[in-house]
């Protein structure tokens, strides 16, 4: 299971960022409530080259080099598929972050811990992203599907 | 099937996936020489910074090999007899096996410096030194570290975390050798400097004093309340090498991680591998290498064929508040070097025909993902398109567009 992000639907408005750091570190989708007074971090990074942007988020691999390549054991997968990191186990090597092909596990900007895609794991339905994507440019799915 | 692991670090973890994945039935029995378990050996400095905070480092717990069905065996192989298919322990047991893997690991080399036998002179390489440093870690403020590579470094940052003043000697003329050019150690050498490490370059220890001194060979003194000697690992090939398994520096290993032996397969720290760049089976001592390793023994030891691709070196380091990660070939015949450099961050580039063959990246971590994996899948990209990534400033939105387009084409990652 993944995001997909359709390149020519991209408007690069970067509404997934926003609702994707408002649907972490506690702030359960309250737009208002991250940005006006938290410290919101996205997890998945709009990137805009001249004309063309998606979002870089996770694949969560087969084959991942992150799992294979965490040296505490802080990177799982969960029985959905979801590769996520345990925080209280991560002692920020940074392997997984010159591991990633898509350099979509980082560090945060702020605190230097080590983010990446959780597909909301912890909430209902779609992940954020999908959900308030106003052009229809990121779709979550589950197969060998590709774009 | 019987199935019999010689070492429980990284790859024999990996091995047990591999074989689960394929083999649910079979015996798997995991000789641990060490007797501490299946922990992560880097991780052993952190739990000397802060052994409170890091006092579980297992990369597995033994839930894990309850789950997998293995028997774990605290003892040391002895012997291995390829020809009867049976290994003996330190305390006398005998075991038969089907199929063995070799994932001894590495060991420290030694230097034979008079003095060196003492209590208070150590390596940092095991959890039991690491403990032994931490009983004894009341008494120690002048800590002399021989040796700046991963180890040393690690140890080093450990102890001055600890409040240890560190004197780091290194006999090459740079800090890092095999993971720094020379302007990026002189960068990381200023930035340790200021943090108050007294760091020696190009200097050998020569003599260690039974009070509290060690000599340089410029007759230059040092106190010294504990030394780490950090001067490098090489392969455990003596079992190998005595059951006649065919050995150059690491075990020889064809892409199956099968030795000359049908029966024995090797992999991890003890396994010579193909080296991308090199175009060479070497030792590539590393942890992300190790656990793939075995995994993919593991799976051919239960009967499947997967070839191993090849590895590049690669090492991402945390060094108090640095982050340094280096991969591939830093240094060699036509290479053509490009550098970028703003404060404390400093990127280095070695390209050669149109092919990434290493880079540097200092306090720049974000972009090194598409970087390692530029070098790994040989992805073409011209000198001037990493100039133009350069010259806009180093960031993941400039990476060029080939590699994005060449990553989808490979597809080998994201195919869940």
């Amino acid at each position: 299971m993944k995001v997909i992000a359709i390149p020519e639907y991209c408007l690069g408005c970067a509404l997934c960022e926003i609702y994707c750091a408002a649907e972490h570190d506690g702030y359960q989708g309250q737009v208002l409530k991250a940005f006006k007074k938290g410290q919101p971090e996205p997890r998945s990074l709009l990137l805009v080259n001249g004309p063309v942007s998606r979002l870089n988020t996770c694949r969560h691999c087969d084959d991942a080099p992150c799992l294979h390549g965490c040296i505490s054991g802080a990177i799982k997968r969960d029985e959905e598929g979801i590769i996520h990191i345990d925080e209280q186990r991560c002692v920020l090597c940074y392997t997984c972050v010159m591991l990633c092909p898509y350099g979509h596990v980082h560090p945060s900007a702020r605190s230097g811990r080590i983010i990446k895609c959780d597909l909301c794991r912890d909430s209902e339905g779609l992940p954020a992203c999908v959900r308030h994507c106003p052009n229809g440019a990121l779709k979550l799915c589950s197969g060998r599907e590709e774009v | 099937m019987k199935y019999l692991i010689v070492g429980n670090g990284i790859a024999a973890c990996g091995a047990v996936e591999g074989i689960r994945s394929k083999d649910k039935e079979g015996g798997i029995t995991i000789i641990d020489g060490e007797k501490r378990g299946a922990y992560t050996r880097p991780l052993i400095s952190y739990y000397l910074s802060d052994p409170h905070l890091y006092r579980d480092i297992n990369y597995r717990s033994l839930d894990f090999f309850r789950e997998q069905q293995v028997k774990l065996i605290p003892a040391r192989a002895l012997h291995l007899d390829p020809a009867l298919k049976r290994l003996t322990l330190d305390d006398g047991r005998q075991l038969s096996y089907d199929k063995l893997l070799l994932a001894t690991g590495s060991t420290p080399v030694q230097l034979p410096i008079p003095g060196a036998e003492q209590a208070w002179v150590k390596n940092f390489y095991t959890l039991q030194e690491a403990e032994e440093i931490q009983d004894e870690l009341e008494k120690v403020q002048e800590v002399v570290v021989v040796g700046s590579g991963l180890i040393g470094m690690k140890a080093a940052e450990a102890l001055s975390k600890r409040g240890c003043s560190i004197h780091l000697l290194e006999k090459e003329s740079q800090l890092l050798p095999r993971q720094l050019s020379p302007g990026a150690a002189r960068l990381l050498q200023d930035y340790l400097s200021r943090q108050g490490w007294d760091i020696i370059l190009g200097e050998e220890l020569t003599l260690i004093h039974p009070d509290h001194k060690v000599e340089l060979n410029s007759h230059r003194l040092i106190p010294a309340d504990l030394v780490i000697i950090a001067a490098g690992t090489r392969p455990q090939i003596e079992l190998a090498q005595e059951a006649q398994v065919k050995v150059n520096r690491g075990i020889v290993v064809d892409s199956y991680f099968r030795t000359s032996d049908d029966n024995i397969y090797a992999a991890g720290d003890v396994a010579e591998t193909l080296n991308i760049v090199s175009g060479k089976h070497e030792v590539m001592a590393l942890l992300p290498h190790a656990h793939q390793e075995g995994y993919l023994a593991g799976c051919n030891m239960a009967g499947c064929n997967y070839p191993d691709t090849g590895n590049i070196l690669m090492n991402s380091l945390s060094l108090l508040s640095w982050k340094i990660c280096s991969a591939g070939a830093l240094e060699g015949q036509g290479l053509e070097f490009l550098s970028w450099c703003r404060k404390e961050q400093l990127l280095e580039l070695m390209i050669k025909d149109n092919y990434l063959q290493g880079y540097i990246a200092i306090n720049i971590p974000e972009i090194t993902g598409p970087l390692t994996n530029t070098i790994r899948h040989k992805i073409s990209i011209p000198a001037s398109k990493w100039e133009e990534f350069i010259a806009e400033g180093p960031a993941l939105k400039h990476i060029p567009l080939t590699y994005w387009q060449e990553l989808r084409r490979i597809e080998s990652y994201g195919s869940n």
